[in-house]
C-alpha cells in the first residue's frame, strides 16, 4: 500500500457538557507524525479525543481525515471509525476478556489491525505472562499496557491516546516512548497524544508537533 | 510466553458480549438461586413431588394468559381485559430484562462500544443475543407451564388450544423487541444527556459551605453520584412499605396477611438494598475510611440506618395504624412487640455484611422469615 501523507482537519466544533460549555466553533489541522495536545485540566483534551473517536456527538461543526481516502464522521461513521483508534485514560472495559482474545476481538474490527505487531509489541510491554490472564484480573498498570499494545498495531490512520503515560512503569515507559519517536516519523499515521508529561523523550521531542488547548 | 500471532483469533461483538452476559447471569442465579428457589417452593407447595411442584409453579406464570385469551369475546371490555394481559405478561420479561440490564450492556462499556467500528447491524445483533440469553431460563419455564396447562387440557381451554401458545410466543417476542429497544434508548439517553444547551452563565466564586461527613458521603451519592441506583430502590422500597399500614387502617382483618407481605417485602428489599450498597458505597466507604479522619465503624452503622430506614418507617406506620386504628383492640399486643423486635433484628442482620458461606446467609433469612410469618399469622387475638 502506498502511504500518503495523512491530515487531519477540524472546523467549527461545538461541544457542550450539561453544565459547562468546552468547544465554540473550535478549529485545528493536525499533521501526519505525533501530536502532543496539551492543556490544564478541563481544557477539553478528553472530550476533544471522545469526540474525534466517535464517542460523542459534537454540537457543530466538522471533522475530515484526509489521505488516500477522505473521511468525515458525519456522512459515514463506521468508515470513520475503522481508521480512528481510541485508548482511553482508564482501565479496559471488556475486561472479562483475556488479552489475546481481546487483540482477536479487535483484529475483526479493525481492518489492518497487525497481529504479530500486537504480539511484538506485547512482548516489549512485558505482558508474555499475563496473556492467558483475564484483564479484570490485572493491574490498572498492565490493563493499560494491553491497550497501548493494541493502539500501537491497530493499523488505524488516527490513534488517539489519552494520558497513555499513566500507571506505566518504568520499562513500559520507555518502550512507549521509543515507539512513540518512532511513530513521530510516519508520514501516513496521525498520532494525537493528551498527555501532562512529553509523550516522548527530550531529544526526539523536536520531531512532535503541539496542539495547546486553551481553557474554555 | 513467546510473542505468537497464532493466538490472535477474532471474536466477534455479539460473542464477545454473550461471553460477558452469560457469566454475568451465571454470577447472578448463584447469588440469587436460593431465594429464588425457595419461592418457587412456596408457591408449588401443593404438589405432590419436585418435579410436579415444578411444573405447577411454571403453569402459574401462564394461566391467567391461558384463562384470558380462552375467554376473550368481540367484547370492547373482553378485549380491553386481553390486552392488559398481553400487556402485563410481556412487561413482565420487559422488567426482567430491566433489571439485569448492568450484565447485558454495562454503562462502562459506552465510550469504548461507542468508538469501535461497530455497524448498527452488528449491535442490534448483539442486543439480540444478550436479550435472548436474559430471557431464555424464563422462557423456558413459561414454555414448561404452558405444556403442562396444555397436557392438562382443562374445558374451558378448549376453544384457546392454539391461540394460548400463540399468544404467550407473541408477548415474549414484543418483550424481546422492547428488551432492545430499551438497550437502545440507554445508549441514546447516555449521548442525549451530552447535547443540551451550553451553560449560559459562568458561575463565579461561591463560599464553600459546611456539610456533615454523612450527607457527603451516603446522601450525596444516592442522589446524584456513584449510587443512584441505590437510591431509586430506596425511594420504591420507602413506597412499597408504606402502602400495607394504609391498606391495614381501612381492612383489619387481612392484618396476618398484610404482617406476612410486609416481612416478605421487607426482607426482600432491605436485603437487596444491602447489595446494593454494598456494591457502590462501600467502595467509598472504604476509600473514605483510609483516607479521611473518620471512624469506619460509624460510618458503617451510619450505612446500615440508611439502609434500615424505608423499612423502619414502614413498620412504624404499621404499628401506629394499629394502635390509631378503629381495630386496636382486636390485636394482641404481646404478639406485635415480639415481632416488631424479630423484625427489627433480622432487617438490621440483612443489612450488614454477608457471611462467608452464602448458604448460613440463606439459612439465617429463611429462619428470621418463617419466624416472622408465624408470629403474623396470631397478631389477631
Amino acid at each position: 500500500m502506498t502511504a500518503t501523507a495523512a491530515r487531519l482537519v477540524v472546523r467549527d466544533l461545538s461541544f457542550s457538557w450539561p453544565r459547562r460549555h468546552v468547544f465554540t466553533a473550535w478549529s485545528a489541522e493536525v499533521v501526519a507524525g505525533l501530536t502532543w495536545l496539551r492543556g490544564a485540566n478541563g481544557s477539553g483534551k478528553s472530550t476533544l479525543l471522545k469526540l474525534l473517536a466517535g464517542a460523542l456527538p459534537p454540537l457543530a461543526g466538522e471533522m475530515q481525515l484526509s489521505g488516500e481516502l477522505a473521511l468525515n464522521p458525519a456522512t459515514d461513521a463506521l468508515a470513520w471509525k475503522r481508521e480512528v483508534f481510541w485508548c482511553g485514560p482508564g482501565p479496559i472495559a471488556f475486561d472479562h476478556l483475556r488479552p489475546q482474545e481481546y487483540f482477536g476481538f479487535l483484529k475483526g474490527l479493525y481492518p489492518r489491525f497487525d497481529a504479530p505487531a500486537v504480539m511484538a509489541h506485547a512482548a516489549g510491554f512485558g505482558l508474555g505472562p499475563h496473556l492467558a490472564t483475564p484483564l479484570a484480573a490485572l493491574s490498572t498498570g498492565t490493563q493499560r499496557k494491553v491497550w497501548l499494545a493494541a493502539a500501537l498495531a491497530a493499523g488505524t490512520r488516527l490513534r488517539l491516546l489519552d494520558e497513555p503515560l499513566n500507571a506505566l512503569d518504568a520499562a513500559s515507559l520507555a518502550y512507549l516512548h521509543a515507539e512513540l519517536a518512532r511513530a513521530a516519523r510516519q508520514s501516513h499515521t496521525l498520532w494525537l497524544v493528551a498527555s501532562h508529561d512529553a509523550p516522548v523523550d527530550a531529544v526526539t521531542r523536536e520531531t512532535c508537533h503541539l496542539l495547546d488547548l486553551p481553557l474554555p | 510466553m513467546p510473542a505468537d500471532s497464532s493466538v490472535v483469533l477474532p471474536l466477534n461483538y455479539a460473542t464477545m458480549r454473550s461471553r460477558w452476559c452469560l457469566a454475568s447471569l451465571q454470577a447472578f442465579l448463584k447469588r440469587w438461586g436460593v431465594y429464588l428457589g425457595m419461592a418457587g417452593l412456596a408457591f408449588g407447595a401443593g404438589a405432590t413431588g419436585g418435579l410436579a411442584a415444578v411444573a405447577a409453579v411454571a403453569a402459574w406464570t401462564v394461566l391467567p394468559l391461558g384463562w384470558v385469551v380462552a375467554h376473550a369475546q368481540w367484547t370492547l371490555t373482553s378485549l380491553a381485559k386481553l390486552a392488559l394481559v398481553l400487556a402485563l405478561q410481556s412487561a413482565a420479561s420487559v422488567a426482567l430484562l430491566r433489571a439485569v440490564r448492568p450484565m447485558l450492556w454495562p454503562a462502562a462499556w459506552r465510550d469504548s462500544e461507542a468508538t469501535l467500528p461497530l455497524s448498527k447491524r452488528d449491535v442490534r445483533r448483539s442486543d439480540a443475543v444478550v436479550c435472548a440469553l436474559a430471557l431464555l431460563l424464563w422462557w423456558a419455564v413459561q414454555g414448561l407451564g404452558m405444556a403442562n396447562v396444555l397436557m392438562q387440557n382443562p374445558p374451558w381451554l378448549q376453544p384457546a388450544r392454539w391461540a394460548a401458545p400463540s399468544a404467550l410466543v407473541l408477548t415474549q417476542g414484543l418483550a424481546w423487541a422492547l428488551g432492545m429497544r430499551g438497550l437502545q434508548a440507554a445508549r441514546g439517553a447516555a449521548v442525549g444527556r451530552y447535547r443540551r444547551s451550553p451553560a449560559s452563565a459562568a458561575v463565579g466564586a461561591i463560599a464553600p459551605k459546611a456539610m456533615r461527613w454523612w450527607w457527603a458521603l451516603l446522601m450525596v451519592p444516592v442522589w446524584r453520584g456513584v449510587a443512584r441506583s441505590l437510591g431509586h430502590w430506596w425511594l420504591a422500597s420507602l413506597l412499597l412499605l408504606s402502602v400495607p399500614p394504609l391498606v391495614l387502617w381501612w381492612q383489619p382483618a387481612w392484618a396476618s396477611a398484610i404482617f406476612a407481605g410486609w416481612s416478605l417485602a421487607a426482607l426482600s428489599l432491605t436485603s437487596r438494598l444491602g447489595h446494593l450498597s454494598r456494591l457502590s458505597l462501600m467502595p467509598l466507604l472504604q476509600s473514605a475510611a483510609s483516607s479521611l479522619p473518620l471512624s469506619p465503624a460509624a460510618m458503617e452503622r451510619a450505612r446500615r440506618w440508611q439502609l434500615l430506614l424505608p423499612a423502619l418507617v414502614g413498620a412504624a406506620l404499621l404499628l401506629a395504624s394499629v394502635w390509631l386504628g378503629p381495630a386496636a383492640a382486636l390485636f394482641r399486643p404481646f404478639v406485635l412487640a415480639t415481632w416488631a423486635l424479630v423484625a427489627t433484628f433480622s432487617l438490621w442482620w440483612s443489612s450488614g455484611p454477608p457471611p462467608r458461606q452464602a448458604d448460613e446467609a440463606a439459612l439465617r433469612w429463611l429462619l428470621s422469615l418463617v419466624i416472622q410469618l408465624a408470629l403474623s399469622t396470631e397478631v389477631l387475638s
